[in-house]
C-alpha cells in the first residue's frame, strides 16, 4: 500500500515537472525555428510565474512532508540546489526583460538567455531529482553528493536526454511543429520510453523489477500516449491536452514505481514521514489550497488561453 | 578552516536583504495599481489608466526578479538551515505551505491581470483581478512573518521535553501558527515593508513631476499625489503597530526588549536612554529622559523594566541593537512629520481661500513646486529603505544567538558543509549585478516609451 502523503508531494512533483517539461519543449521548439515564437510566446507569457510557484510548492511541501530528511538533504545537496536556484532567478529575469521589451532585436538576445537558462535549471533539477532516485554521486552515510559524478553519469546523462525527448515530442505536439515531419514526436517518445527502461535496467534494478511487477503502470502511460499521438495525427487540436495528461499521469506513475526507495536502495521515504497531527494540518491546506489553485487554473486558462481578444 | 556557519549567516543575511527589498515594491505596488485603476475607470482619468499600465509592468518585473529570489531564500532555509527546518517541518510548516497557496494567488492573477487589459472590455472587471493579487502578496507577508514569529517566541511544542530529549513531542500546529508574538510583530512588518514600498515609489514621482512639463508633468504629479495618500495610511498604522510593538515586547520579549532599551538590570523609574556606547560594562554618552521608559512601558513612572541580568549572559543579544533601535524610532518619527507636513501643506494649500491670513502664509509653500519638498520626498525615500531594513536587521539580532528562541542556537543550525563558500560569493556577486541591472532596465524601458505616447495612445 502506497503512503498517502508520499503520494501527495509526488504529484506535486508531477504537477511542476509536466508544466516544467513543456516550458522546456517550448524552448527547445525556440531553438529549432524562430517562426513558433509568437505561439510560443502566447503560451510561456502567463504561465512562467505559476510555474515557479509550483516548484515552490514542491519544495514546502517536501518541507512538510519529510522534515526529518531536511537535514540530509540539505546538507547534501547545497551546491546542486542553489546553483539551480540562481540559475531560476536568471531564468525569471531574462524572460521579463524579454516581455517588457518593444525592441525585437533585444527581446530575442533576451529571450535566447532565457532558453539557455532555463535548459541549465532543467538539467540541474533533472540531476537533482535522477541521483534522489538512483544515488548515484550520493553517500548517505557521509551527507554528501559529489556533484561532477550526480551530473555526469551515464544513467543522468541518459535520463535527461530521456526527458528532453519527451519534452520535445509534447511540444511538437502543442505548437503544431513541423520541422522533421510529423512522426518527430512519435519517433522521440519512443526513444525516450527504450532509454528510460534500458538505463533502469542496468542502473536500478530494484525499479526495472518494480516496472515488470506493476507492468500496467506502463501500459496505462503507453495507451495515453497512443491516444494523444492518435489524435495528433487526426489532425485534433485535443492531441495537446491529452499529451499534458500523459506528462502528468506518466511522472506519477513513475512515483508509483520508484516507492519506497530513495537514493537507490540506500533509504526509504517512509522513514523521514512527518509526524500525525502536522500530517493531518497539512492534508487540511492542501485540500483547500489544492481546490483553490485548481478554480484560479481555471480562470486563468479561460483568459488567457480561451478568452480572445475583444 | 573557515566557519562554515558564519558563511550562512552571511550568505541568508544578504538574500534576505535583497529579497526585502524587492518584496517592498512585490508588495506595494498592486495597492497603488488597483488604487490607479480604480481611479482611471471611475473618474474615465486616462493619467491613472496609464498609471496602472505602466507600473504593472514595473511590477512584473520586481515579481519576477523577487519569486525567484523568494525561491533562492526558500533554498537557503533549507540548505543553509537544514536542522532548523527539520523542527519548522514538524512543528511549524504551516505558515509557510499556506503561504504557498498566498503565492499561487498572487502569480495567477498577476499573469492574468497583466496580460488581459485588450481581453476584458468591462474596466471594473479587470480591476476585480488585481484585488487577488493584492491579497496574495499582503498575504505572503504576513504568513511568513508569522514564521519569524515563531523563532521570536516559539509555541506549539512541548519545548522542555525537547530541550531534554530533542524528541518533538506535543504538536500544536495552530499554537505555533499564532505564537504570542504574531500579533504585534505580524501587522509592524508587513505594513512597514508596505510603507517602504511605497514612499520609494514616492520619492521617484516627486522627483519626475519636479522635472516634467505638460502631460507628463500631470501624469507625475497625479502619482505622487497617489503615493502621497497610500503612503499616509499607511505611514499611521506603522506608527501605531510600532508604539504597540514595543508595549507587547516588554510583556512578551522581555530579554529583547531589555536589549533595544539598553538595560543592564531590572529598573524602576526607568529613564529612556537614547543611544549612546557600551564601554566597559556601562552605557556612556547618551541623552536620559528621567522615567519615560518606565511611563511608555507600564503607564507608570515607577513601572519596573526588565533588564539583561535577569538573563544568562551567554544569551545576550549584541548591544548595538540598543542604538539601531533608537535611530530606527527616530527615523520612524522623521519619516511620520515629513508625510503629516506634506499633508498638512496639501490640504491648506486646497482650502486656503477660507484660512486665515497668517496660515494663508503656510499655505502658500506649493508642494508640487517646492525643490525642497521635492528633495525631501527623495531623501525620505531612501530613509524609508533603510528603516525597513534596519528594523529588520534589529529584530534578527536582537534575538541572537539563537534562531529559535531559547530552542535552538544558530550554531545548532546551520549547514557545516565546506562547500558554502564559494556559494556564499556566487549570491552576493550576483545580486550585486541583477539587482541595479533591474533598474537600469527599468529605466530604459520607461525611456523608451515615453508617458506623453501612452497618454495620447490611451
Amino acid at each position: 500500500m502506497i503512503n498517502v502523503q508520499y503520494m501527495i508531494n509526488y504529484t506535486v512533483l508531477a504537477a511542476f515537472l509536466t508544466l516544467f517539461i513543456a516550458e522546456v519543449g517550448s524552448s527547445f521548439v525556440f531553438l529549432i525555428n524562430r517562426k513558433y515564437y509568437p505561439k510560443i510566446k502566447e503560451f510561456i507569457t502567463p504561465l512562467w510565474g505559476p510555474i515557479g510557484t509550483f516548484a515552490i510548492f514542491y519544495a514546502v511541501n517536501t518541507e512538510a512532508t519529510y522534515p526529518s530528511a531536511l537535514s540530509l538533504v540539505g546538507t547534501m545537496y547545497i551546491a546542486l540546489g542553489m546553483t539551480a536556484g540562481l540559475f531560476f532567478i536568471l531564468r525569471n529575469a531574462f524572460i521579463m526583460y524579454s516581455e517588457a521589451h518593444s525592441d525585437e532585436r533585444m527581446d530575442l538576445i533576451y529571450r535566447k538567455l532565457y532558453v539557455v537558462m532555463t535548459v541549465v535549471v532543467a538539467f540541474l533539477v533533472v540531476t537533482i531529482f535522477s541521483s534522489a532516485v538512483s544515488g548515484i554521486g550520493v553517500n548517505v552515510s557521509q551527507a554528501s553528493v559529489n556533484a561532477l559524478i550526480a551530473m555526469l553519469n551515464p544513467f543522468n546523462v541518459a535520463y535527461f536526454i530521456s526527458i528532453s525527448l519527451i519534452a520535445l515530442s509534447v511540444s511538437y505536439v502543442q505548437f503544431n511543429v513541423k520541422e522533421g515531419g510529423r512522426m518527430v514526436p512519435l519517433v522521440s517518445t519512443a526513444l525516450a520510453y527504450i532509454i528510460i527502461i534500458a538505463v533502469s535496467e542496468k542502473y536500478l534494478p530494484y525499479f526495472a523489477s518494480a516496472l515488470a511487477t506493476n507492468y500496467c503502470v506502463l501500459i496505462i502511460s503507453l495507451i495515453i500516449a497512443a491516444a494523444g499521438f492518435v489524435a495528433y495525427f487526426l489532425g485534433k487540436s485535443i492531441s495537446k491536452y491529452i499529451m499534458g495528461v500523459w506528462l502528468f499521469i506518466s511522472i506519477d506513475m513513475f512515483g508509483v514505481i520508484q516507492y519506497p526507495h530513495l537514493f537507490g536502495t540506500a533509504a526509504e521515504y517512509t522513514q523521514f514521514l512527518n509526524n500525525s497531527v502536522m500530517a493531518l494540518y497539512a492534508s487540511y491546506v492542501t485540500a483547500i489550497g489544492g481546490s483553490l489553485v485548481a478554480f484560479y487554473l481555471a480562470i486563468f486558462l479561460y483568459i488567457n488561453y480561451v478568452k480572445k481578444i475583444s | 578552516m573557515y566557519s562554515a556557519v558564519l558563511f550562512d549567516r552571511i550568505t541568508m543575511g544578504f538574500s534576505l536583504a535583497v529579497h526585502i527589498f524587492l518584496v517592498s515594491f512585490g508588495i506595494s505596488l498592486p495597492i497603488v495599481i488597483g488604487a490607479a485603476e480604480f481611479i482611471g475607470i471611475r473618474y474615465r482619468d486616462r493619467y491613472y489608466a496609464v498609471l496602472a499600465r505602466r507600473l504593472t509592468t514595473a511590477l512584473l518585473v520586481f515579481f519576477a526578479i523577487g519569486t525567484a529570489s523568494g525561491t533562492v531564500v526558500a533554498l537557503e532555509l533549507l540548505l543553509l538551515w537544514p536542522k532548523f527546518m527539520a523542527l519548522v517541518g514538524a512543528v511549524d510548516i504551516l505558515p509557510l505551505y499556506i503561504e504557498v497557496f498566498a503565492f499561487f494567488t498572487e502569480a495567477i492573477f498577476l499573469s492574468t491581470y497583466a496580460y488581459s487589459w485588450s481581453k476584458i472590455k468591462n474596466g471594473y472587471y479587470h480591476f476585480l483581478l488585481i484585488i487577488p493579487v493584492i491579497l496574495g502578496s499582503v498575504g505572503s507577508g504576513i504568513l511568513i512573518t508569522l514564521l519569524n514569529s515563531f523563532m521570536n517566541t516559539p509555541a506549539g511544542f512541548n519545548i522542555s521535553e525537547y530541550l531534554q530529549s530533542g524528541i518533538i513531542t506535543g504538536v500544536n500546529p495552530i499554537a505555533a501558527l499564532f505564537s504570542p508574538s504574531a500579533f504585534y510583530e505580524d501587522p509592524h512588518a508587513v505594513g512597514g515593508t508596505v510603507l517602504a514600498g511605497l514612499m520609494m515609489v514616492m520619492g521617484y514621482f516627486f522627483y519626475r513631476q519636479h522635472r516634467s512639463a505638460g502631460e507628463s508633468g500631470i501624469y507625475y504629479r497625479k502619482a505622487a499625489k497617489l503615493l502621497l495618500a497610500i503612503s499616509s495610511v499607511f505611514a499611521a498604522f506603522v506608527i501605531y503597530t510600532g508604539i504597540y510593538s514595543i508595549e507587547m515586547l516588554y510583556y512578551v520579549q522581555p530579554e529583547k526588549f531589555a536589549a533595544f532599551e539598553g538595560n543592564l538590570v531590572p529598573t524602576a523609574h526607568a529613564p529612556e536612554r537614547l543611544f549612546g556606547f557600551f564601554v566597559n560594562g556601562k552605557w556612556i554618552d547618551y541623552i536620559a529622559i528621567p522615567n519615560l521608559q518606565s511611563i511608555l512601558a507600564t503607564g507608570s513612572s515607577s513601572g519596573i523594566v526588565p533588564g539583561l541580568s535577569q538573563f544568562p549572559a551567554y544569551t545576550w543579544p549584541p548591544l548595538i541593537v540598543h542604538d539601531m533601535f533608537d535611530a530606527m524610532v527616530l527615523l520612524g518619527f522623521l519619516v511620520g512629520i515629513y508625510i503629516l507636513v506634506t499633508d498638512v501643506l496639501l490640504i491648506l494649500g486646497r482650502y486656503r481661500h477660507i484660512m486665515p491670513s497668517v496660515i494663508r502664509r503656510i499655505s502658500s509653500i506649493d508642494v508640487w513646486n517646492s525643490r525642497l519638498l521635492m528633495w525631501l520626498a527623495v531623501l525620505f525615500s531612501v530613509l524609508t529603505f533603510i528603516l525597513m531594513e534596519l528594523g529588520w536587521i534589529m529584530e534578527e539580532l536582537g534575538r541572537q544567538p539563537w534562531i529559535i528562541y531559547g530552542v535552538m542556537l544558530v550554531s545548532q543550525a546551520g549547514n557545516t558543509s565546506q562547500s558554502i563558500f564559494p556559494i556564499m560569493i556566487a549570491i552576493i556577486a550576483f545580486y550585486i549585478v541583477i539587482v541595479p541591472f533591474t533598474f537600469i532596465y527599468l529605466r530604459n524601458h520607461f525611456r523608451s516609451r515615453p508617458v506623453e505616447d501612452e497618454i495620447k495612445n490611451d
